[in-house]
This record gives C-alpha cells, structure tokens and sequence, in this order.
C-alpha cells in the first residue's frame, strides 16, 4: 500500500466534513468570546458553561467531534459488504486502520486547532479582556490531548462493535470510563477528583453528573486545569494560576493514555472476526462483560463519592452506591437487549428519546442556577 | 497459483466447508457453483484472507494469505456478491482508491473498459442500479492488473449484453495468462467460459476436473423398449434419474459411459440414444443427491 498517498485520498475526502465543522466550531467559538467579553451571558452561554463549567465550548464540540469520528472512519467493518472491499485489498489489517486513525487525528486536530488560534486574533482586537497568554498556549496541548484521548477510545470502542448501533452504544458507555479515571486519579494523589469530571463533559450523561458536582463544589478550592480563582477557564485567557501538583499529574496520565491506547487498538484489529459482523459483539471485553462491568463500577463508585460529597454516614453511602448499581442496571438491560435485536426501536422513537433527554439536560443546570440565585 | 488445503469453517454450530481441497493453475478459469448456503462466498472470503478458516491453508502463489496477507493479496482482486462502498464516491473515485493499493492499476484499461460497458463514472454510485456496480467493479478488478481474479456472483444482475461483454473481457485476460475463480448461479454462462467445475454440497467440494473435456462421470440415454420397463433390471446400476414415458425411458447413470451403453445394449432397446449432459443438469442431478442424503 502506498500509505502517504491512501492517508492524502482519505484526509481529502473527509476535508468536507471537517472544513464545516472548524467553521461551525469557530462560529460558536467567537460567539463565545464576544459573550464573555462583554459579561453577558445569553441563555445558550450559561447552559454550556453549566454543564461544562471549566472547559471552553469549543473543546466541548471538538470531543463530540473526536468522539463519535471513529463511527465513520470505521464504519466499513459494519457492514459485510464494505469489510469485503477494505479487507480484501493487499494492505495490512492494522496499517489500514492506523491510516484512518491518523486521518481522524488530523482532522480532530484542525478543527480545534484552526478555532482556537484565530480565537485569540480576535481576542486581541477585543479592548475588554485582559489576556494571559501562558494560560492560553498551556491550555492548547492539554486540550488537544484530551481530544486524541477521547479519539483513540473511540477508535478502540469502534472495534468492539460489530454494528453501527452497537458502536454507539459503546461510545456512550464509553465515556464512564473517565468518570472512573477521575474516580481513581483523586483517589492515586490525593487530589480533588472533580478537577477531572469537567473533561467528562462531552456528553449529556456526563455533563450532569460536572454540572451536579460542579455546584457541590462551588468555591472549592480550584479546578485542576482552571485558574485558581474558580474563574472559568475560557482558554486560559482570564489571568489566573494552575493548580501544579493536580495539574501535572493529570496531565502525565493524559499522554500516557493516549499513547498507550494506540498500541491496544493495533492489537485489537487483527483479533477481530469478520464474520462476526453485523452481530451483536460477543467480546467479553466488550459490551458483554467489560464495558457493563465497567459501567457498574462507576455507578458504585459515583454513588459513594456522592454519598461523601452529601455527607451522608457510612450505611447511608453504601445504600447509595446499591441503589445507584440497581437503578443503572435497570437502565443497562434495555440497553442491551437494543443491542441484541431482542427489542427493536424506531429512529422516530429514538430521535425523540434523543430530544427529550437533551432538553432535560439543558433543563437540569438552567434549573439549578434559577435555584441558587434564588438561594443567593 | 491458488492453493486450498484442507480448509474448514464452522458458524457456531454450523459447518459451512468440510476438508476442502484445491488447487488451480495459472491461466485457467474455474467455476465454483452450489445452492444458496452452499459455502462459495465463504470460501471465496476464506481465499480473500477476509475471513480465517477453522483449519486448513490457503496460498496465493505459494504465499500464506493469512500469515502474509499484504504479498498474498497483492497478486489478487476480489469481487464480492454484492460490492458496496461509500454512498457518496463517484465511480470515478475508485480510480485513485484502488491506485494506492495495486500499483499496477492501469487507468487507461480502466477507461477502456468502463467505455465498453458504457458507464458514467461521473455519477454518484448511489444512482448505480446492482448491474452498474458490478460491471463498475469488474472494470475496476480488470484494471487492477491483478493475476488472479475472485469473482463472486459474477454475472448475478447483468444484463445478457454486459454478460457478453464480460465473458469477452475474460477470455480476452485469459490469453494474458490470468487465473480466475468465478461463482455463479448463471450455470451456462459459466459453461461457456469455465475449463473445470467445482460444486461445493454438503459443505465438500465435487471437482469435475475435466467436464469439459467429456470427462463427465454421469451419462443420460433415452430409449425405446419392447416390453414394458422393468426397473429391477438396472437394480445392478447407480441410477440417478429415471423418467418413464410409456416405453420410452429416460435415465441418468453414474459411471463410465460406454460400459454404461453396453450395459443398457444388453436390454435389447429399439433404440438406444446417448444425449447430451449439460453442466446444469450435473448441477440438479448433484443437489437431488444431496437432498435424497
């Protein structure tokens, strides 16, 4: 296989998609900007801020983006017919997957990237702002990391999957998986966990739980990537201190991770059974034994830092962490017989299934703010 | 060269190939036919490296194609049973994909070819109806250079002009010393081109090495008796087929043909007619076999 010139083939196929969305992120991105600048948070600014307090909306797009990329970059092992044409042409399965991870890469990475620095142009013309450019440039690799992070897991979860559903299904399991990662990393160093929840905030699921925690924690001592004011980050263009021994540990493990999911990934796809495709994954490690094991862990775990966080004593705590593993196993088997074809949804259903779990969200944290300036 | 050794596959509790075994010269064109089940797209898949049997080997001019896919499938194009791809390429974005993995690929031949078959490839491959696609990835596989061809299903949608038009690419390829595996359901058209058989029942493969050279190992005769047929009187042969029309007879025997004629001389017929055995007919005659099992 020519490599360089089947990665130019690809990348200038998915140009498309990611020349509109650099636009559309840049858009909100300068909205965003503008909002902040003059103090005056709309409606729409100050439901983003509230489910992810401490990281920009730009990042936020960008981890969707990096998130749910890995679906159509491998969407040719979801169908037999598409497997057949890929893994019949002369080329390594793993070099093949590897050109559509660095296609991804690229392309996640230009539609942050591009945003981001014309972000600060504008910024500059802008006569309200202070600006602090070591926040701002620090900010960049992190977040950029964090978005290869959210990629390489995608791109992994893709090869669970056997199905376009199942790969959906995964993604969204997927992102306990940081959930449990800031559960651990406040647990190894002795940090505030929460530091780390607002990186989880590149779904709805997730989003609540950082904007719940969030407010728990409001006039904490800090964020770990945010200033040490408690002011949100906003690129790192309002002045303010990292928070060091937090900081540098997450982001150690930021690059660890990424880098060493890349290796996992490339083990993976030559293990994988094209004949399994179209069906429900049998992969222990997958959505049948890892991923809701995982999932029950995070939900145990949740529940009882929850239950810390309120306070509670120890008997209560625990009959959160129960209560919250049965309610999520409850929500799971439905789930998972989705998953195996033994329920099936229509797209009108799901599309508003879809709706009516976003406003919900999007009604949680305007809900919660309604409250606490009345409290206030 | 293709080399199948033994080569086993089992979907979870069914067994799909049973000990297949086969080995193809360069520059001859082999057809793999059987009902629908029968096994030919997963053993072309097993041969495209695409899915791994349970036992057994495959080699593409001696070369592993699971342990060594990349050289192996070098030398090979393979056209599955129903080619789909991104619904937004245009046809002609074939021509720089599968450049950068055959660097043989031939665009002229490609242009040539997608002239002959009349094919806009400025249009999306969605508005292409299956014939289109199928003639589209012929081009494709023709262009491709490749010596060997797999070809699933490869005349299943074609129109008999473009039906026509291929079996003229092939033997056209064939003087140029390709080897090709084609399956079909299209049992004439395959007799036309095809210079051996393979009929994969039961998950075994029948190879009807020399079919076309009147090796054949059933014969059919119809004649003509004095006295009403009695059916005791072949109790001593392998009758395939028997039909009866008053005292006309019409059989299927498996055997060696002109022992079979003497045999059936010795029942004194008014006449006695050898006539002729179709590929299509040895398909029937296989699967009632398979089903009487």
């Amino acid at each position: 296989m020519n490599a360089p010139r089947y990665f130019w083939d690809r990348f200038r196929r998915l140009l498309p998609v990611t020349g509109i969305l650099t636009l559309i992120f840049l858009i909100c991105h300068l909205l965003e900007i503008r909002m902040s600048s003059y103090d005056l948070p709309s409606y729409g600014y100050l439901v983003i801020k509230n489910v992810s307090p401490s990281i920009s909306f730009l990042t936020y797009l960008a981890s969707v983006y990096a998130l749910f990329l890995p679906v159509a970059l491998y969407s040719y092992r979801f169908r037999r017919e598409s497997e057949d044409l890929f893994y019949a042409l002369p080329v390594d399965r793993r070099k093949l997957a590897l050109v559509h991870y660095l296609v991804g890469a690229c392309s996640v990475s230009a539609s942050f990237t591009l945003p981001y620095f014309l972000g600060i142009v504008f910024r500059l013309f802008s006569p309200h702002d202070a600006l602090c450019f070591g926040n701002f440039f620090s900010y960049y690799p992190v977040a950029l990391l964090l978005l290869l992070l959210v990629f390489s897991m995608g791109s992994l979860f893709s090869f669970l999957s056997r199905s376009t559903l199942e790969n959906v299904l995964v993604l969204l399991l997927s992102q306990l998986f940081f959930l449990l990662f800031s559960l651990l990393v406040s647990e190894a160093f002795a940090t505030d966990f929460l530091s780390f929840v607002p990186l989880t905030g590149i779904s709805y699921v997730t989003g609540i739980f950082d904007t719940l925690i969030g407010h728990s924690y409001r006039g904490a001592p800090s964020y770990a990537m945010a200033p040490a004011d408690g002011t949100v980050l906003d690129l790192g263009i309002v002045p303010g201190n990292y928070d060091v021994p937090t900081f540098v540990p997450g982001l150690v493990l930021l690059v660890v991770l990424s880098l060493l999911l890349i290796p996992v990934l490339l083990f993976s796809v030559p293990r994988e059974k094209s004949e399994e495709t179209g069906r429900p994954s049998r992969a222990w490690w997958g959505l049948r034994g890892f991923l809701p094991a995982l999932y029950l862990v995070s939900m145990a775990l949740f529940g009882a830092s929850m239950g810390h966080q309120l306070a509670l004593t120890e008997d209560a705590r625990w009959t959160l962490s129960v209560l919250s593993v049965l309610l999520s196993s409850l929500a799971y088997l439905p789930l998972d017989m989705l998953r195996r074809r033994k329920i099936s949804v229509s797209v009108e259903s799901l599309v508003f299934l879809g709706v009516g779990l976003a406003l919900f969200g999007l009604s949680v944290p305007v809900a919660q703010s309604t409250w606490n300036a009345r409290l206030s | 060269m293709i080399q199948i050794e033994s080569v086993s596959k089992s979907f979870r509790e069914k067994t799909v190939l049973k000990d297949v075994s086969l080995t193809l010269d360069e520059g001859r064109i082999y057809g793999l036919v059987g009902i629908n089940g029968a096994g030919k797209s997963t053993l072309m898949r097993i041969l495209a490296g695409i899915y791994r049997p349970d036992s057994g080997q495959v080699r593409i001019d001696g070369v592993d194609v699971l342990s060594h896919p990349e050289e192996a499938k070098r030398s090979f194009f393979f056209l599955n049973d129903n080619p789909e791809s991104p619904h937004s390429w245009k046809a002609g974005d074939f021509l720089s994909f599968y450049s950068c993995f055959y660097p043989e690929f031939d665009e002229r031949e490609f242009e040539r070819i997608v002239g002959i078959l009349e094919l806009d490839v400025r249009k999306r491959i969605h508005a292409f109806s299956k014939g289109m696609k199928r003639q589209l990835f012929l081009a494709l596989a023709f262009a491709s250079r490749s010596r060997i061809l797999l070809l699933d299903e490869a005349f299943d949608g074609l129109d008999p002009l473009a039906r026509l038009k291929l079996k003229k690419l092939l033997i056209e390829r064939l003087s140029e010393g390709i080897t090709c595996l084609i399956s079909s359901h299209s049992l004439r058209e395959l007799e036309d081109i095809a210079d051996g058989f393979g009929l994969l029942k039961g998950g075994e493969l029948v190879d009807f090495e020399g079919f076309q050279e009147g090796r054949r190992p059933y014969a059919k005769f119809q004649m003509a008796l004095k006295d009403p047929f009695d059916r005791s009187c072949l109790s001593d042969l392998d009758v395939i087929s028997l039909k009866e029309t008053g005292r006309v007879v019409e059989v299927v025997l498996k055997g060696e043909r002109d022992m079979l004629r003497k045999r059936l001389e010795a029942l004194s017929p008014l006449f006695l007619e050898e006539m002729e055995i179709s590929f299509e007919d040895l398909f029937l005659i296989e699967v009632e076999r398979e089903e009487r099992k």
